[in-house]
């Protein structure tokens, strides 16, 4: 099964690279919840235990990353006119057994972007997905840790 | 140097948002001699408490004393400069410098030098460089760094609307953060957008007007810009009709509690964005409340601090959509704050790579009369560069004011 998650990852990562975004939300369950917590500049243990109280640097729906992904398609999206480069590297990818169906799957990813000629940055972070099997694998949950206290612009999802 | 900000040709020179000697200056006078937000009243819960945040350029500590005092002290040991406290915010009646272990107490002063004493050294010479006065309006805190006027003289006008989001309960208000994001540009260029350009909506936000259902007739009574002599400014712009959403009624129920007029009731059905000279703004759109420090770092980058805002006794859902609206409109990730930060960062390399004679036209709208208004400050029709221009005019005043200062005259 490690195989066959790690081909799903690869495979997640080239629609959201190749702009293949209706592909992309094919994956997603109808109830997904996509979320990343802020980070903040504290103790360790301080910073964890307290996360879900900060406001966080996504809280999405599939409805939500639709129209996220629907406003690109006006040709008015500022930030992505024309589309961001991205190339992005998935890695350190944990599966745990699969209970009820459902895979808790941690992986590392980093994310390369270039625009506007020489606009080059790089975001890093870890995400805590769950994917469940029916006839496909679907992302329901995902929990992404971006490794910026300050963050440059993010158009893009990961 | 060129004439910053010219009043007969209404232009500003790009060398305003470039310049590094405008930049240092706009430090000494405008940032040294305004009231800064420093902080929210919610982020402290008891003596001790503490935060972290920039006055201007200045690395600041934000301590509430055992007494309920708030002290605004800079985050810079007297000794050797270094930093004296590494988290953002926390609990301590004391803070040890790391470098070289002086003790500071929560007021910003040096109350001990570890190990042995030095003959005729005087402690009380050595306190941390602090803010003149700290005072607060309703929940938000700020500070100053010159013997200037009072708090309320300072805002004035921009009461009425600032107790749009803050007064409406007798709770007050919450703030829940923080996002932190880097801006390519002069911090000028958001602090003037938030508060004066209702304009850039239809152009950098063209993906989200579609949505939206905003009424920019130039004659609509509640679609105006304001503006003060001191330099605060803000939009309004009232929505086509007035959905009947779950904020609307409990606008309606906050309204019959008689802490709001009902002229300010009007204007809470519209979308309002406000900046408070020189950079902190205020954004609302019913149901959405985001406040926001633009940071100056450098002359062409800026850090944007921002929160979510509301009512401390909201209800649930109401506390819950609006974060999930700051966060999806108005966060690094925002729809709305990813098109304004690209085309600050183009208008940020654009201005630093022009001929330092290259200059900026806030002519549109001058002579223009409009209908007259029942709302604070002076008031004209959106899609004007007047209120924008006030601002810099308010700027270059305060500069003009530090030069001759400078020169001892």
């Amino acid at each position: 099964m490690a195989n066959e998650i790690e081909r799903l990852l690869y495979h997640e990562a080239h629609l959201l690279d190749s702009g293949l975004f209706a592909q992309w939300l094919d994956l997603l369950t109808t109830d997904l919840r996509y979320w990343a917590p802020a980070r903040a500049e504290l103790f360790r243990q301080e910073e964890r235990e307290r996360e879900g109280e900060r406001l966080p640097l996504f809280d999405e729906t599939k409805a939500s990353l639709t129209l996220r992904l629907t406003r690109l398609q006006t040709g008015l999206a500022w930030a992505e006119i024309p589309a961001t480069r991205t190339r992005r590297f998935i890695s350190n990818i944990i599966a745990d057994d699969e209970s009820n169906g459902v895979v808790f799957v941690r992986s590392n990813f980093m994310l390369f972007k270039s625009r506007s000629f020489a606009d080059e940055t790089i975001l890093v972070g870890c995400r805590e997905d769950k994917w469940s099997r029916s006839d496909k694998w679907l992302l329901r949950e995902r929990k992404i840790l971006i490794d910026h206290c300050t963050l440059e612009n993010v158009s893009v999802l990961v | 140097m060129e004439c910053l900000v010219d009043i007969n040709s209404r232009t500003v020179s790009s060398q305003v948002f470039t310049d590094p000697s405008v930049f240092a200056l706009e430090q000494a006078t405008v940032f040294s001699r305004s009231w800064l937000y420093v902080g929210h009243r919610s982020q402290f819960t008891r003596g001790g408490d503490f935060i972290q945040t920039y006055a201007g350029t200045i690395p600041l500590l934000l301590c509430l004393d055992d007494e309920g005092q708030f002290h605004a002290i800079a985050n810079v040991c007297a000794h050797r400069g270094s930093r004296i406290c590494q988290v953002e915010s926390g609990h301590a009646d004391k803070f040890v410098c790391p470098y070289h272990n002086w003790v500071y107490d929560n007021r910003g002063n040096l109350i001990a030098v570890p190990r042995r004493s030095s003959p005729g050294f005087d402690k009380s010479k050595w306190n941390l460089f602090r803010a003149v006065r700290v005072a607060t309006y309703r929940d938000l805190i700020f500070a100053t760094f010159s013997d200037t006027i009072s708090l309320e003289e300072y805002l004035r006008d921009m009461t009425w609307y600032l107790d749009l989001v803050l007064n409406t309960s007798s709770a007050g208000t919450e703030v829940v953060g923080t996002h932190r994001s880097v801006i390519h540009c002069n911090w000028k260029i958001p602090a003037e957008q938030f508060g004066a350009d209702n304009w850039h909506f239809q152009g950098v936000h063209g993906s989200m007007a579609k949505l939206g259902q905003r009424n920019e007739d130039p004659n609509h009574e509640e679609s105006f810009h304001a503006w003060t002599s001191q330099g605060h400014m803000l939009i309004c712009v009232a929505p086509k009709t007035e959905v009947p959403t779950t904020f609307a009624a409990y606008v309606n129920e906050l309204s019959g509690k008689g802490r709001i007029s009902p002229l300010q009731r009007r204007l809470l059905r519209c979308t309002i964005v406000m900046t408070i000279f020189p950079n902190l703004s205020i954004v609302f759109f019913p149901g959405m409340c985001s406040i926001r420090v633009w940071h100056p770092r450098a002359p062409g980058r800026t850090e944007l601090w921002s929160w979510a805002l509301g009512n401390k006794d909201a209800p649930d859902h109401i506390k819950d959509s609006n974060r999930k609206q700051v966060t999806r409109m108005f966060s690094p990730t925002g729809m709305l704050e990813q098109d304004d930060l690209e085309v600050w960062a183009r208008v940020g390399s654009n201005l630093m790579n022009m001929p330092p004679t290259f200059r900026l036209c806030y002519e549109f709208g001058a002579g223009e009369e409009s209908p007259s208004r029942p709302f604070p400050g002076n008031t004209t029709s959106l899609q004007s560069d007047t209120p924008a221009f006030a601002f810099y005019t308010r700027w270059a005043e305060m500069i003009a004011q530090g030069e001759v200062g400078r020169n001892g005259q």
